[in-house]
């Protein structure tokens, strides 16, 4: 039997005249790996904000539970675009943070402690960086780094904000694996995203969020063109094929569903998805139609 | 060595240059966190502000450092509360604040004539003026913010870094942020009769900002910052003395000339990095290229 770990009943949260999120309730429970998705505005930083407790609910309430030692322990890894990358921090020091509700007073961390933030570096395969300023890393390795701050205090729940963003295909795949072998060794995860083939898909359950939950289940149950519609304002088109889940919206099917012959002389390749000819082929080459353009007179 | 030692037998002299180093190592500590925190002005303006409270005191005869000591703390609360609105961000809550402070002041030094406060030791400091009391106050103040800093040094870097995250691993951000408002406000109101309302912002920004160009680690930067300070305030006096200069103005001087030469010397640095690197794959390639052949 699975424990609530976080419950949040009839949660509602506004800024100023604003109201950001209404009446949600959601469960969270030991072992879960829960995304949620919903449109930019949506409330999902908020949402997840408020399970962190750095804001609180206008109406409702959030229950924490008891995770494996007794009080819940959260670890939460922000948005790395909310860092201050030119603040003076090494990887090291990063992680840190993460032990500082140990009761230590000393401003320096014990043997222990700092043995065992080398210990959740090397886990997470940036061992040899723990010397390193933080700006001097990758997308990936920067990731690892707060993930491991969230890592070295233990915690029962885990709180990514948008953990896949604005990394590349290798980054993101490295990081769900990470997320997926730390659920499987019992660590609860909630995630934002605004990727929904590359990470919603592929997580166990999702919660859809504009304003209010507006559903809840697996990718299977909530990734369907009513949920989406409801969700983004706008028709989505979703693809089951060899039993993957892959959503496109209506928009951009359509102008792919053109056809070429039915546009004017000159219109360039790009437009239909295609490869540019060499110079000189063919009326829709595309620097025939960049001559004059504004971007070509920058390259001159 | 007789240029070191003798300025020293002018008790003036001792006094001044114990406040000038008391009041740089402080400023320089306590900077780290304000520049950090992108509050630069905040020095600027809670000096400003601290002024209106030390007219109040000074007329009605209270006690300088209790009431405009209470006055800057209410003043950084005040800019900590209203930034913490999303509409409005630190620097704004800085100019409200600190302006509106600052105009009751001027209010009451315009309507009460009567009061003997020299106030041009309040605008531009009196380091050669100051008196045990105010150097017992400024070294008690200095004891006080080190201890705080070292006993709360994760809980303030981390709501300083990462004030997000910081209530979600058991450091209330709100209660840094009290801390800080007392640190700062202890600090300016200490400095205030040494540095000058004026010259206060740049003793506490500019040795900060000195040692975050010569390092990327926090501890590193509160040590250099620290000396930093002091040792401006030392020699802003030595060449007060021998120029016959006002040694604020010296000991901010010598703190931008410092920036000068460092902001140079790394920039320097960086560039002759790149042009190395910039070497070492041309031979690289040359050395591909070699092999190929």
């Amino acid at each position: 039997m699975h424990h609530p770990l976080l419950e949040l009943r009839g949660v509602s949260f506004t800024y100023g005249d604003g109201v950001v999120l209404r009446d949600v309730d959601l469960l969270v429970r030991e072992g879960a790996f829960l995304g949620v998705v919903g449109p930019s505005g949506a409330g999902k930083s908020t949402l997840l904000r408020l399970m962190e407790g750095s804001l609180r609910p206008g109406a409702g309430s959030i229950t924490r539970g008891h995770g494996g030692r007794g009080s819940l322990r959260l670890g939460v890894v922000p948005q790395l675009e909310a860092i201050d990358w030119n603040f003076p921090i090494t990887v090291e020091e990063v992680v840190l943070l993460g032990t500082t509700g140990n009761g230590r007073r000393l401003p320096w961390a014990s043997k222990e402690v700092r043995a065992q933030a080398r210990e959740m570096l090397d886990k997470l395969g940036i061992g040899d960086l723990a010397r390193r300023h933080i700006r001097d890393l990758s997308g990936g390795q920067q990731q690892r780094a707060f993930i491991a701050r969230a890592l070295v205090r233990r915690p029962d729940l885990l709180i990514l904000d948008e953990p896949t963003s604005g990394v590349d295909v290798r980054t993101r795949h490295d990081i769900l694996h990470l997320l997926h072998e730390l659920n499987h060794e019992g660590i609860a995860i909630v995630m934002t995203t605004h990727d929904l083939n590359a990470v919603a898909a592929h997580l166990p359950s999702l919660v859809c969020v504009n304003g209010r939950v507006v559903a809840q289940g697996t990718p299977e149950q909530v990734l369907t063109p009513d949920v989406l519609r409801a969700l983004y304002g706008a028709e989505m088109i979703v693809i089951r094929r060899e039993g993957m889940l892959l959503v496109g919206d209506a928009f951009s099917a359509t102008i792919e569903a053109h056809d070429p012959a039915s546009h004017e002389e000159g219109t360039p390749r790009a437009h239909f998805g295609e490869e540019p000819l060499p110079h000189g082929h063919g009326p829709g080459d595309d620097h025939r139609h960049d001559e004059g353009s504004p971007s070509a007179e920058a390259r001159r | 060595m007789t240029w070191l030692t003798e300025p020293l037998s002018h008790p003036f002299f001792l006094y001044g240059l114990l406040a000038g180093v008391l009041g740089g190592a402080l400023c320089g500590l306590v900077g780290v966190y304000v520049v950090l925190r992108r509050m630069s002005y905040i020095g600027h303006g809670l000096s400003h502000a601290i002024f209106g409270g030390a007219a109040v005191a000074l007329i009605l005869q209270w006690n300088f450092y209790l009431f405009a000591g209470a006055w800057g703390l209410l003043s950084a609360l005040l800019i900590n509360g209203v930034s913490r609105r999303r509409k409005v961000g630190a620097d704004a809550a800085i100019g409200v604040v600190t302006t509106a402070s600052f105009a009751v002041g001027v209010v009451l030094i315009s309507s009460v004539h009567s009061f003997e406060v020299n106030l041009e030791a309040l605008l531009f400091g009196n380091i050669l003026g100051v008196t045990v009391e105010q150097l017992w106050v400024l070294a008690g103040v200095c004891l006080v913010t080190l201890a705080l800093i070292l006993l709360r040094y994760r809980q303030l870097l981390f709501a300083t870094f990462d004030p997000e995250a910081a209530d979600a691993y058991g450091v209330s951000s709100r209660a840094a942020d009290a801390l800080f408002a007392v640190i700062i406000a202890a600090t300016v109101v200490a400095t205030m009769r040494v540095l000058g309302v004026t010259l206060i912002a740049a003793t506490i920004v500019v040795p900060a900002v000195i040692a975050r160009l010569v390092t990327d680690s926090f501890a590193r930067m509160l040590v250099i910052s620290t000396a930093i300070g002091a040792i401006a305030g030392a020699l802003g006096m030595y060449v007060s003395y021998y120029v016959d200069t006002p040694p604020g103005a010296d000991i901010v001087l010598i703190l931008a000339g410092v920036f000068v030469i460092v902001y140079a010397g790394t920039a320097l640095l960086g560039r002759r990095r790149l042009q190395m690197l910039g070497t070492v794959d041309t031979h690289a390639e040359a050395g591909a290229a070699i092999d190929l052949d």
